[in-house]
């Protein structure tokens, strides 16, 4: 998932999805059973999933449109390659490692300007012992974006729980939505 | 070694390709194109202030072979001819007073404006993907209720004393000579074969958002243009589209003569 | 009227409509370098738009805070560029400005009005201030010798050209596309990076100033030889921004021909200048900082040059030592963990207050499931940096790991 540049994510998918007769984004209020991805989420209402691309990886959603604010939750095998950096998680790794490693990935990304981290703690969730992490940069043209980044282990599945939004207003507006949606989440026991 | 220049910004051309294509599906559409909040019609009073943020206006030469170059002068008159068009027809039938603002008075204010621009061009990019059927990925939430916002603006209010406040940002293209050259030939030889084609003229689009600083909701939000039709390095030109883009202004209030008070 | 004869002029109207559009607006390409320009370069209009561009891009580099803090580097480097720069730069109008950027790609880039970006990946991969003089040399030529504005019009020329010749194939089908294909692809080529006619001038034209400045010739080509050891490296094709510059080999051949056919700059009086020591004296901290983000990128053999290049100067360093383990142990690899413990513990030797090496080993021991050995770490980690920004995670992994000793 590389959700880092919301601005051309958007346009590009959804102006794709429109010439290909697709709907881009449909509505996803209330509880979302994701077997396919080993999770269950409650999305509050008036929120839209968008359907394609590296969004059908995961869960993604918003309420007032991708540039502005979304909430992604995915999974990966957890020695999938991440894209900006050649570290890798691996199960055997604390978490404060594997936090240390979502931050380099973040850190490596050329896109990526002025990056900074005001939170680095460790959570729990679902049981699992994960990481918190809040963090801000600049894309090119001055737009900042904050990010509350959440991620564990659940054996050789890496889950990760995203609230990306506009630094400015969208993001205070809206992170208490995105803590009802965080504690909603459940695994699926496969 | 790379050659780092860059003629075009990427959302200026998101932007672009979104208006492109509503303004192609909603060709000869009879519905207002224009999205209000559900406070407009509380907040938006006869005689209010509006405070005019420095449009940001480009205007770019395409060649024929379709390369784009930004003309500094040609945009520098375009941005004029903009704010000309605001100053005289935006007061419009609501007696508006218009005021054009200098963010650079105030470091604060400054500091304010440009972190709100981004925001408002992810915000108008944001309108006209959801807010409009014909995008093809609207949401009917956010159709219904029209509420976005660049945040509060408390030194841009401050520093103008306004009641609300006017983003604006434009594109035009003009097409080179050789590029007119290329469709007339490219029109001639098909033509000589029996085939038509119509090649694509220049377009000129106006995203433009009217903020209530208190509070930062968009209160109405507008973003309109045309193949062919404008050429906003000419005044009556800029005038006509400003005119367009401004309708509700002009036309929904009561009548007033052009010309309202301007203040520095 | 037969089939034959009506197609015949349809032909001649198409080839006479290109001949037409190719001859109108062709801007030249050819200018003169701004050094000839003893009163003061005058812009031409199209270069002066190129030169807002430029403004507007060194402006949102400002704001993106993209320079590597380090006064004293950006005094020496624009020193060295004043030393290898004609006096006519000056009078042409292009103030020379050299700006270090914290990224680890090997690049740099020069704006015509006389900005140049260099990004720490290159500076650290060089060994003396002759190589800096070589880079800075070539690059200050694209400015001196206009390269901006005369491959946009190269390129806009390429394209408008294609236009016209798509016209012509218009009804021809095949021909028609392929036309419009080849006028796209040679596009992005020209668009990208500068051609290599443009790129072959700047190393001819740079090589001279570096000669004259008194810098040692031979030390040209090794330049390219690290960029080629990179791409090497990093194994993958050469970078994408390297496309349109003639193949690296090429490239070093290039400047060893150079060399060869101006013998007289070896066989100077004075001693050609190379200039590792203050080189090196200025670059040290830049190139820890540059392994570090290589090791972030997870680029871990390049951490491992950059980091042994430090130790080269200052074997005793215990920092380099510790992130010279890092770069082991990140690699995930049981079979490199006894080199990253016994750096580790040369970095606890060197400085035994150092508490970033005792975290290193908790980790080791915590991925081996030695849990008291792990906690035993991870609290000397903790008592010798107790207000550390990572105190929460690991005393949390103390708690947990004692809760398995205990078991």
């Amino acid at each position: 998932m590389t959700p880092h540049r919301p601005l051309k994510r958007a346009a590009v998918a959804a102006l794709l999805l429109l010439l290909a007769g697709c709907a881009p984004f449909v509505l996803a209020s209330g509880r979302q059973n994701l077997s396919e991805y080993g999770f269950e989420v409650t999305v509050p209402d008036g929120w839209y999933r968008a359907m394609r691309g590296e969004a059908a990886e995961a869960l993604v959603v918003t309420r007032d449109g991708l540039a502005l604010q979304q909430i992604l939750i995915w999974r990966a095998p957890v020695d999938k390659e991440l894209k900006y950096t050649k570290r890798r998680f691996d199960e055997k790794l604390p978490p404060y490692e594997l936090a240390e490693i979502t931050l380099d990935n973040m850190r490596s990304d050329p896109a990526v300007n002025d990056f900074v981290v005001d939170e680095n703690v460790p959570v729990t969730i679902c049981g699992k012992p994960g990481y918190k992490l809040v963090y801000t940069w600049a894309l090119k043209g001055g737009y900042r974006l904050k990010r509350v980044h959440y991620g564990f282990l659940d054996g050789k599945w890496m889950y990760q729980l995203v609230y990306q939004a506009s630094a400015r207003y969208y993001f205070d507006r809206d992170l208490a939505t995105f803590d009802t949606v965080k504690d909603s989440f459940t695994l699926i026991s496969s | 070694m790379s050659a780092p220049i860059s003629c075009n910004r990427p959302s200026r051309r998101m932007l672009l390709a979104w208006c492109s294509l509503n303004l192609v599906l909603l060709a000869g559409c009879a519905t207002p194109h224009y999205r209000t909040s559900p406070q407009f019609e509380d907040r938006l009073q006869a005689g209010m202030t509006i405070a005019v943020m420095p449009p940001d206006v480009k205007v770019y030469e395409v060649s024929a072979g379709e390369v784009p170059e930004l003309m500094d002068e040609w945009s520098e008159t375009a941005r004029k001819n903009v704010i000309e068009a605001v100053r005289t027809r935006l007061p419009g039938k609501g007696q508006f007073i218009i005021r054009e603002f200098d963010p650079s008075q105030s470091e604060a204010a400054r500091a304010e404006f440009e972190d709100a621009v981004p925001l408002f061009r992810a915000v108008a990019m944001s309108a006209a993907m959801h807010t409009y059927i014909e995008s093809g990925a609207p949401f009917e939430t956010k159709m219904k209720q029209f509420d976005y916002s660049l945040g509060p603006l408390p030194m841009i209010r401050q520093a103008s004393g306004a009641d609300a406040v006017l983003f604006i940002e434009g594109v035009d293209q003009i097409s080179s000579g050789g590029r007119v050259a290329r469709n007339v030939a490219m029109v001639l030889v098909a033509a000589a074969f029996g085939v038509v084609v119509i090649p694509p003229a220049g377009l000129t689009a106006i995203s433009a958002a009217l903020v209530d600083p208190q509070t930062g909701d968009v209160l109405w939000f507008n973003q309109h243009g045309a193949r062919g039709k404008y050429d906003l390095r000419k005044p009556d030109s800029a005038e006509s589209c400003v005119a367009d883009a401004f309708e509700y202004f002009i036309t929904t209030f009561p009548a007033k003569k052009p010309g309202g008070e301007m203040k520095k | 009227m037969t089939p034959r004869s009506t197609t015949g002029w349809k032909v001649r109207l198409g080839c006479a409509l290109v001949i037409g559009l190719a001859a109108a607006g062709c801007a030249s390409t050819t200018l003169p370098p701004a050094t000839r320009s003893p009163s003061g370069l005058a812009l031409e209009e199209d270069e002066r738009r190129i030169w807002n561009r430029a403004g507007e891009e060194q402006e949102k580099l400002r704001r993106a805070h993209v320079e590597y803090d380090d006064p004293a580097l950006k005094g020496y480097v624009n020193a060295v560029a004043q030393r290898v720069a004609p006096a006519e730069v000056a009078q042409a109008g292009i103030a020379l400005d050299v700006r270090v950027i914290k990224n680890p790609a090997l690049n740099a880039f020069m704006y015509p009005n006389g900005t140049m970006y260099v990004h720490t990946g290159i500076l650290a991969r060089m060994e003396n201030e002759a190589q800096l003089a070589t880079l800075l040399a070539h690059e200050m030529t694209h400015a001196t010798h206009r390269h901006a504005v005369r491959q946009f019009r190269d390129m806009r020329n390429k394209a408008d050209f294609m236009a016209g010749l798509s016209v012509a194939t218009l009804p021809f089908g095949s021909l028609g596309l392929l036309a419009n294909l080849l006028g796209s692809l040679g596009m992005v080529a020209a668009v990208y990076g500068y051609s290599q006619d443009l790129e072959r001038e700047a190393d001819a034209e740079g090589f001279q100033l570096m000669v004259r400045a008194g810098y040692d010739p031979r030390e040209a080509p090794k330049l390219f030889r690290h960029l080629k050891q990179w791409v090497e490296d990093e194994d993958k094709p050469e970078p994408f921004f390297f496309n349109t510059h003639p193949r690296l080999a090429e490239r070093i051949a290039s400047y060893e021909d150079l060399i060869a056919r101006n013998p007289q700059f070896l066989s100077r009086p004075e001693p050609l200048r190379i200039g590792e020591e203050a080189f090196l004296a200025h670059t040290r901290r830049m190139i820890f900082d540059d392994a570090l983000l290589d090791l972030s990128a997870g680029r871990f053999l390049q951490a491992q040059k950059g980091f042994q290049k430090v130790l080269g100067l200052d074997p005793e360093n215990a920092r380099a030592n510790f992130f010279m383990a890092e770069t082991y142990r990140s690699q995930n690899d049981p079979k490199l963990f006894a080199e990253a413990t016994w750096l580790y513990q040369r970095a606890i030797a060197l400085d035994p207050t150092y508490a970033d090496p005792h975290k290193g080993l908790g980790t080791l021991h915590y991925q081996a499931r030695q849990s008291a050995e792990a906690a035993a770490e991870f609290q000397q980690y903790l008592q010798l940096a107790p207000v550390a920004a990572d105190r929460g995670h690991i005393q949390s992994l103390i708690e947990s790991l004692q809760k398995e000793v205990q078991k």
